[in-house]
């Protein structure tokens, strides 16, 4: 219990630091409101707010850096469940439920289900993190290319469980998005594949397609039948689930929790994963999986869960080993290496009062997201009483700002609006836009680290069936994949 | 275009249309893939040994989506037709096709004004018209709304996150 000791001690030392404490409270407002916006990542915010960290303290600096991560991978649920925005790549897994909770009139208990959620990944990830960091540390060193591989064909057998009706057409919308995935620069050997000279084409436009395939199909939907009376939805209502609904979920988010900080211990792997991840499990392990995809608020608490799940995770092996979990933890290591902390064990032994101090602080703004996110839902819920007429022409121009602040580039608007376009077209003829983003996730990860194990092992496909990790991976993925067809058959059987 | 399949008695039944979009889209898909396995062939190797090369992966997808598009037109070829019962009149159908080519075609003009004349004037016009079309139609409300929800996103992003909009190459 000497870590109890030291958070203590760290919590003490953190109410000696009240500017620490209010730029944490700005930090995860200003994440809350970048993870909101379409376009706007929470590396963006973290990147952003860097420089202004240099004279800071490092508890204060990084308390800062720390308030924007937790409060962006909160805030893409917010426009994904209100507006299917999905703010980040981790929200468009809540909104697939999230919008449709919001559609049946249920927008406050799915915003609410989100923000618990959001609360208790978070919080029981930074607990592990103070924990566990040393045994869990060992855990990421077991990774390498071939279980990072392993773990992408793990993440898209999940295209199988979020394919809706037809599995044919969740498969095909799956093998598009790996086909898109492949546009942009060869991993290995720097070759610009299908970008047809355009060097805008150099990295998978990954976030312009997401937009457009989530939020601008659903807006060029809405514009099918005008109408300026007609609000999207009614007002939010009630916003804390109540607890005999909360509490059947606490086993799902738990598990989407575990997943989540796992997931974020793997190097490369970040909270769209999880919340993918944690989607198909919760499915996977519930009593009505049919109800996945047609509004489940226990999908939008596992998403969110096992997003934030990962900032723990993320942030263990960026502690413990100095190796970065995400994009957002490796411009935090820039943070603590320009604060002249070296990350890694000797970090835990030579300035323990401030790691713990962090801690506490870690934990101080998940309670704040908590609070923020809680006081501003009613008010952010206004935007469902918008007209219909105001309401998704500003939803576009929304997507449009948002993708142009990405790389400040309109060619980026034109692959946003070119998805948007296919995106409606395949909502009108039931191919799931889904599998596709998830994708474009996963399939650069796959293809790098495939070509990545074999060149470690020398050419030998042995790596897939001699490395236990890999081997688990793939043995789930395969079950994955073979569960629903082995559920038809069944249903099949049963109904001849 | 059509709607999803009806109460049919049988849930693998398609309408004619659906049958006819399927066959289309798994045509497309093919084609896409073909292009796909045509272009990749010639990538070059990246000279490593072990590495398979930059054509491998997609020609791996392009050959699975073949494989996919074949078990499509299969599937479809094998489900029952039925006629729509709860189809749209062809006059409201024809009138909804037209509202969302009008919306896609304004932000399509919307986004090439921004890039002609700049956010702020591209963005406010394109507002109050796209909400006109959309049948909010105020002489007072609807000019004074598409300002104050230009000049939000306008704070919101250049001012707060320091995202430089575009000024449009008309005035650069």
């Amino acid at each position: 219990m000497h870590e109890l000791q030291l958070l203590g001690q760290g919590a003490i030392a953190l109410t000696h630091q009240p500017m620490a404490l209010l730029l944490a409270v700005f930090g995860v407002m200003l994440g809350i409101i970048i993870g909101a916006l379409p376009g706007l990542t929470a590396t963006m915010g973290v990147a952003i707010l860097l420089p202004f960290t240099f004279g800071m303290d490092p508890v204060t600096g990084l308390l800062m850096i720390n308030g924007v991560f937790f409060g962006g991978v909160y805030g893409g649920s917010i426009t994904a469940i209100l507006l299917k925005i999905p703010g980040t790549p981790a929200a468009a897994a809540t909104a697939m439920d999230g919008y449709e909770l919001t559609k049946k009139g249920l927008a406050g208990i799915a915003l609410g289900t989100a923000t618990c959620s959001s609360f208790l990944g978070g919080t029981i990830s930074i607990i592990v993190l103070i924990f566990l960091s040393p045994i869990l540390a060992s855990f990421a060193l077991e990774f390498s290319a071939s279980e990072t591989f392993a773990l992408a064909v793990f993440g898209l057998s999940i295209i199988a469980s979020i394919s809706g009706k037809s599995p044919i057409k969740g498969l095909i919308s799956g093998f598009v998005g790996l086909l898109v995935a492949t546009v942009g620069l060869d991993p290995l050997g720097g070759f610009p594949r299908f970008t047809g000279g355009f060097t805008e084409l150099y990295s998978v436009p990954f976030i312009p397609v997401m937009i457009g395939l989530f939020a601008a199909t659903e807006a060029f939907v809405q514009m099918e039948e005008p109408g300026v009376r007609k609000a999207v939805s009614m007002a939010l209502g009630r916003v804390l689930p109540p607890w005999a609904t909360y509490k059947k979920m606490l086993p799902t988010v738990g598990r989407s929790t575990a997943l989540g900080i796992a997931i974020g211990i793997i190097p490369g792997a970040g909270a769209d994963i999880a919340a993918f991840v944690a989607y198909n499990e919760a499915k996977r392990f519930s009593k009505t999986p049919e109800n996945y995809g047609k509004g489940e608020l226990t999908a939008v608490a596992a998403c969110e869960s096992g997003a934030n799940g990962c900032t723990g995770g993320a942030l263990l092996t960026m502690l413990t080993l100095g190796v970065p979990g995400d994009a957002v933890t490796a411009v935090m290591l820039g943070a603590l290496t320009l604060q002249g902390l070296q990350p890694g064990p000797l970090l835990f032994k030579e300035h323990s009062d401030l790691v713990f101090t962090l801690f506490s602080g870690m934990l101080f703004c998940y309670v704040t997201m908590l609070i923020l996110g809680f006081s501003s839902l009613h008010f952010i819920g206004k935007v469902l009483t918008m007209p219909k007429a105001v309401l998704t022409p500003l939803i576009l121009a929304l997507c449009i700002v948002g993708t142009y602040a990405l790389n400040n580039s309109v060619f980026d608007i034109g692959i946003m609006l070119t998805a948007g376009i296919v995106g409606y077209l395949m909502q009108k003829w039931d191919f799931p836009a889904p599998p596709i983003v998830l994708a474009l996730i996963m399939g650069p990860m796959a293809e790098a680290n495939f070509r990545r194990a074999l060149s470690l092992s020398d050419g030998s496909y042995d790596f897939l069936w001699t490395r236990p990790i890999t081997v688990a991976f793939l043995t789930v993925a395969f079950l994955s994949l073979m569960l629903p067809v082995w559920r038809a058959w069944k249903e099949r059987r049963a109904a001849a | 275009m059509t709607q999803p399949i009806p109460t049919a008695a049988d849930e693998r039944a398609i309408t004619p249309a659906n049958r006819r979009a399927s066959l289309i889209i798994a045509a497309l898909v093919a084609a896409l893939a073909v292009a796909a396995i045509y272009v990749a062939k010639d990538f070059p190797s990246t000279g490593q040994r072990t590495d398979p090369g930059a054509s491998r992966f997609p020609m791996i997808y392009g050959v699975v989506l073949l494989v996919l598009c074949g078990l499509l037109v299969l599937d479809t070829l094998k489900r029952p037709v039925v006629e729509a019962v709860d189809a749209l009149a062809p006059a409201e159908l024809m009138r909804r096709i037209v509202n969302v080519a009008i919306g896609m075609g304004l932000t399509i003009l919307g986004v090439y004004a921004i890039d002609f004349v700049g956010y702020l004037p591209a963005t406010g016009v394109y507002l109050a018209v796209a909400m006109a079309v959309m049948g909010f139609r105020h002489p007072l409300w609807n000019p004074l709304l598409a300002v104050a929800m230009t000049a939000a996103l306008y704070v919101a992003f250049s001012i707060g996150l320091a995202v430089p909009l575009p000024v449009g190459s008309l005035f650069e």
